[in-house]
C-alpha cells in the first residue's frame, strides 16, 4: 500500500513530466507548424546553392575558319580572411607572384577587417575577391601552393583545433568562385581590331547573387552580342559544411547553350597583307591616319578592312579614342577626284556625253559663278575619257553642268552617297549631301568638293562600276555557326540596285583603265600581269588655304573580270619628297597590296606571260568568280 | 491423445510462420534495397563529380591548345618563323604558276527517238 506521501510524490512526477512533455509538444508545434515556412526557407538557403552556368561566348572566325576572337573560361580567385589567422602576410608572399600581383596590396586584401553587424556584433569579413580572370593553370598553381602550406607546429602534436585551422587554411581560405568567368582573347592582337571590336566586363545581379558578365562594346562584338552570348544554364544543388557540392542532391541542372560563332568574310591573310602595307606606308608618308579596304566587287564581301592607328583588343587599358575610330565608316570627307566617276558614269548612262566627246578644259582656268576653277596641269581639249584619265576638274565640272542638278543628285544617291551602306558595324555615318545647292555647287560637286562621303561609300561606288553597274551591299558576316561548326544562318550577297547600265559600266571600266597608264594619274598602281582600272583622288581639306590633303586611290583588277577592288586613303600625307597626290602616295600601296592578294588568291593574270592567248576558245576560269583556293604551286626561291 | 488434455497446445500454423517470415524478409529487403540504392546514388554522384572535374580539365587544356594553335597560325608568327628558318620562301611569280584548265562541260546527249 502506498502512503499519502508516496502518492503525492507520484503525482508531482506525473505533473512535472506532463509539463515537460507539454513544453516539448509546444516547441514541436512551434517549429514544425507555426514557424515552418520561415525555418524551411532558412534551412534551404543555408544548404542550397543556385549556380549560374555560363555559356561559352561564340568565336569570330574568318572566311577560312581561322579564329579571330575566342573565349576561354577563367576563374575568380577569392579568399576568406577569417581562415588565415595571422598568416595573411605569409600567404600573400606565397601566392602574389603566382597571381602576378603586388605582395603588399595582396597582403592588405587578406588581412581580416572587423566590422559591426546590424545586431551590434563585431565580425570579420569572410569574403574578398583577390583577382578576376585567372587562367585555370594559374589557379592550379595557387591551389597547389596553398595545399602545401607548412604547419608552424613542429615541436609538438597539434591539437584538434589547430588541425582544423590548418585544414581550413590549406583547403578553404583561398578558393575560386564556382561561377565561371570568361576571358575574351584575340590571337592576332591588332589585326582587324576595328572590325572585331572589343568586350567589356560587367556585373549582373539577381536575387541569388552577383555574376560576371562580358558584353560586346564595339565592332562585331557589339553588333552580334546577343547571338554570341548564348543562353545561361543553372544548377540548384546542396552543399555540405565545407562548401563542397553534394552532387547526389542536385535538384535542377540545366546546361547552358553556347553562343553562336560568327563567320566573317574577312580573310586573315589578306587582312595581314593590307595591314602590313598600310603600316609600311604610314612609316614612309607619315599621314595623320591611313586606311584601306579589299572587297570582292561581285558579291560585296569585305576581305580586309583596316584603319591605322588601331588598337589591341587584348589590352584596352592604354587605348585612346583616336585609336578606336574606324575612319572608313565613321569619318566623312570631301572625296576629291575619285568622285568624278559618279558624274561621268551618270552622264554616260543618260547619253548626255560619249567617251569620245571633246570637252574644252580652258587651259587650266575656268571662271564660273564668280569662282575660278583650276586643274593641276593645264589642258586644252580633252575627250571625256581624257577628263577621267587626266583627272581634269574643269572637264568634270562641265560634264556636271551638262547633267544639271536633278540628275546629278539622283546619281549621287543611287551610287549610295548620303545614306549608310548598312555594313554590320556600329557608328556608320551617312556622309553629307548638299541640302542647299549654291550657284557653284554644280561645278564643285563633280570634282569632289561640297559633298562628304565615307571611304566605304566611295569603295562601294567603285565596286558598282566593276560589277556591271550593280551596287552591292557590303557583306562582312556571311554565316553563323553553332558550337559544332554547323551553319545555322547564311547571309547571301545582296544587290542594292542597278545604278548604271552594264554597257555604261563597261565604258567606265575602259576609261578607268587609262588612269593607270603613263598618261594617267596613277601609273604607280599599274601591275605587271593584270590590267588595273581605278581612279585617284586628291582632296584639299577645309579650309582649302591650309594646303592639307586627303589622298586616295580606288581601283580593281583584272579590269574586265574584276576579282578584287582595293581602296587606299591617307589623311594629310607628309611625304619627305613633298608628294601628296593619290596617284603618288596611295597608288603604290594599292599595287603592293594588289600583287600580294593576286598571288594569294591565285587570280589568273589577264596580261603578261600567263595571259590567255586571244581567240583560244573558252578561257580557263580558275580563280575567277569562285571561292578562292590557296596556291597549289610550290613556292619557289 | 488429444482428449486427455496432455497435448492441448495448438499446432504452429505453418502458414502464419511463412507469412511472418515473408513480411520480415520484405521489410529487411526493402531496408537493404533502400540502403543499396542510396549507396549507388552516392557512388554515381561521386563518379559524375569526378567526370565533371575531368571534363573541365580537358576543356581548359583544349582551350590552351586551341590558343597555342591560333598563335602559330598568325601571319606574323608564320613570317617570323620563315625568316628564322631561312627558308627563303617568297610568293611565286606568275610565270612560276602552272594552271590546269577546267575540263569543258560535256554536251548533253541527244534525246532518243
Amino acid at each position: 500500500m502506498s502512503n499519502p506521501v508516496q502518492i503525492r510524490r507520484r503525482w508531482l512526477i506525473v505533473i512535472l513530466l506532463g509539463m515537460a512533455y507539454s513544453g516539448l509538444a509546444y516547441r514541436l508545434v512551434d517549429l514544425q507548424v507555426l514557424r515552418r515556412a520561415n525555418l524551411q526557407a532558412e534551412v534551404w538557403t543555408n544548404t542550397h546553392r543556385i549556380l549560374q552556368l555560363e555559356p561559352r561566348r561564340g568565336d569570330i572566325v574568318d572566311s577560312r575558319g581561322n579564329v579571330l576572337a575566342t573565349s576561354t573560361f577563367v576563374k575568380t580567385v577569392c579568399a576568406d580572411p577569417a581562415l588565415l589567422g595571422d598568416h595573411a602576410a605569409e600567404v600573400a608572399h606565397r601566392i602574389a607572384p603566382l597571381l602576378d600581383m603586388n605582395e603588399a596590396e595582396l597582403g592588405l586584401k587578406l588581412t581580416p577587417r572587423p566590422h559591426e553587424r546590424e545586431d551590434g556584433q563585431t565580425v570579420t569579413n569572410r569574403f574578398v575577391v583577390l583577382k578576376h580572370k585567372v587562367p585555370p593553370d594559374v589557379w592550379q598553381a595557387v591551389h597547389d601552393s596553398m595545399t602545401n602550406f607548412p604547419s608552424h607546429i613542429v615541436d609538438r602534436k597539434p591539437t584538434k583545433a589547430e588541425k582544423a585551422f590548418y585544414h581550413g587554411l590549406r583547403y578553404s581560405a583561398i578558393f575560386v568562385d564556382p561561377s565561371d568567368d570568361q576571358l575574351r582573347s584575340y590571337p592576332n592582337g591588332h589585326l582587324a581590331s576595328h572590325i572585331l571590336g572589343y568586350v567589356g566586363d560587367g556585373e549582373r545581379k539577381d536575387s541569388h547573387g552577383t555574376y560576371h558578365d562580358i558584353k560586346g562594346l564595339e565592332g562585331i562584338e557589339a553588333m552580334l552580342d546577343q547571338r554570341m552570348s548564348g543562353t545561361r544554364g543553372w544548377r540548384v544543388t546542396e552543399r555540405d559544411g565545407y562548401r563542397r557540392e553534394r552532387v547526389e542532391y542536385r535538384e535542377e541542372n540545366v546546361e547552358p547553350r553556347d553562343g553562336l560563332h560568327v563567320g566573317l568574310t574577312l580573310d586573315l591573310v589578306i587582312q595581314g597583307i593590307l595591314e602590313s602595307a598600310l603600316a609600311e606606308a604610314k612609316d614612309k608618308e607619315k599621314p595623320a591616319y591611313i586606311s584601306g579596304m579589299v572587297m570582292r566587287p561581285k558579291t560585296g564581301e569585305i576581305l580586309a578592312m583596316c584603319s591605322l592607328p588601331d588598337f589591341d583588343p587584348n589590352h584596352m587599358e592604354h587605348t585612346t579614342a583616336d585609336q578606336l575610330r574606324n575612319r572608313l565608316i565613321m569619318d566623312y570627307h570631301e572625296p576629291g577626284s575619285t568622285f568624278k566617276i559618279v558624274v561621268i558614269a551618270g552622264a554616260l548612262n543618260e547619253n548626255l556625253v560619249h567617251l569620245t566627246d571633246h570637252i574644252n578644259c580652258e587651259n587650266g582656268h575656268f571662271l564660273y559663278a564668280g569662282r575660278i576653277l583650276h586643274d593641276s596641269s593645264p589642258h586644252g581639249d580633252l575627250t571625256v575619257e581624257g577628263v577621267l584619265m587626266k583627272s581634269s576638274n574643269i572637264g568634270a565640272a562641265k560634264i556636271g553642268m551638262i547633267m544639271e542638278r536633278p540628275r546629278l543628285d539622283r546619281y549621287m544617291r543611287d551610287f549610295g552617297f548620303g545614306a549608310p551602306t548598312s555594313i554590320l558595324l556600329p557608328h556608320e555615318t551617312p556622309g553629307l549631301m548638299p541640302r542647299n545647292w549654291t550657284k557653284d555647287s554644280i561645278v564643285q560637286i563633280p570634282m569632289g568638293q561640297g559633298v562628304s562621303v565615307t571611304s566605304l561609300q566611295m569603295m562601294m561606288a567603285m565596286g558598282a562600276l566593276a560589277n556591271k553597274g550593280v551596287l552591292m551591299r557590303p557583306l562582312l558576316v556571311d554565316r553563323l555557326l553553332d558550337a559544332g561548326g554547323n551553319v545555322v544562318t547564311r547571309f547571301p550577297p545582296v544587290a542594292a540596285r542597278q545604278v548604271v547600265s552594264e554597257a555604261t559600266a563597261k565604258l567606265m571600266v575602259e576609261a578607268l583603265k587609262t588612269v593607270v597608264t603613263k598618261e594617267g594619274t596613277a601609273v604607280r598602281a599599274a601591275m605587271e600581269n593584270y590590267t588595273v582600272a581605278g581612279k585617284t583622288g586628291t582632296a584639299q581639306k577645309v579650309p582649302y588655304a591650309a594646303h592639307k590633303w586627303y589622298a586616295s586611290f580606288a581601283g580593281f583588277f583584272p579590269a574586265d573580270n574584276p576579282e578584287v577592288c582595293i581602296y587606299i586613303a591617307m589623311d594629310e600625307p607628309h611625304d619627305p619628297a613633298g608628294l601628296h597626290q593619290g596617284g603618288q602616295v596611295c597608288a603604290p600601296v594599292f599595287k603592293q597590296v594588289a600583287e600580294k592578294v593576286a598571288s594569294y588568291l591565285n587570280i589568273k593574270p589577264d596580261r603578261g606571260m600567263d595571259a590567255p592567248a586571244p581567240a583560244a576558245g573558252p578561257a580557263p576560269v580558275a580563280g575567277q568568280g569562285k571561292t578562292p583556293q590557296p596556291i597549289k604551286t610550290a613556292m619557289l626561291r | 491423445m488429444a482428449r486427455d488434455g496432455k497435448d492441448s497446445t495448438p499446432p504452429v500454423a505453418v502458414r502464419t510462420v511463412v507469412k511472418a517470415f515473408l513480411l520480415s524478409a520484405l521489410i529487411i529487403g526493402a531496408g537493404l534495397g533502400y540502403v543499396w540504392q542510396k549507396n549507388l546514388v552516392f557512388e554515381l554522384a561521386q563518379q559524375r563529380s569526378a567526370r565533371e572535374v575531368t571534363l573541365r580539365h580537358w576543356r581548359d587544356a583544349n582551350d590552351k591548345l586551341r590558343w597555342d594553335y591560333q598563335q602559330m597560325l598568325r601571319p606574323k608568327a608564320l613570317e617570323e618563323r620563315v625568316r628564322e628558318l631561312k627558308l627563303g620562301l617568297v610568293a611565286p611569280a606568275p610565270g612560276q604558276l602552272l594552271r590546269l584548265p577546267e575540263p569543258a562541260a560535256e554536251a548533253p546527249a541527244p534525246a532518243g527517238p
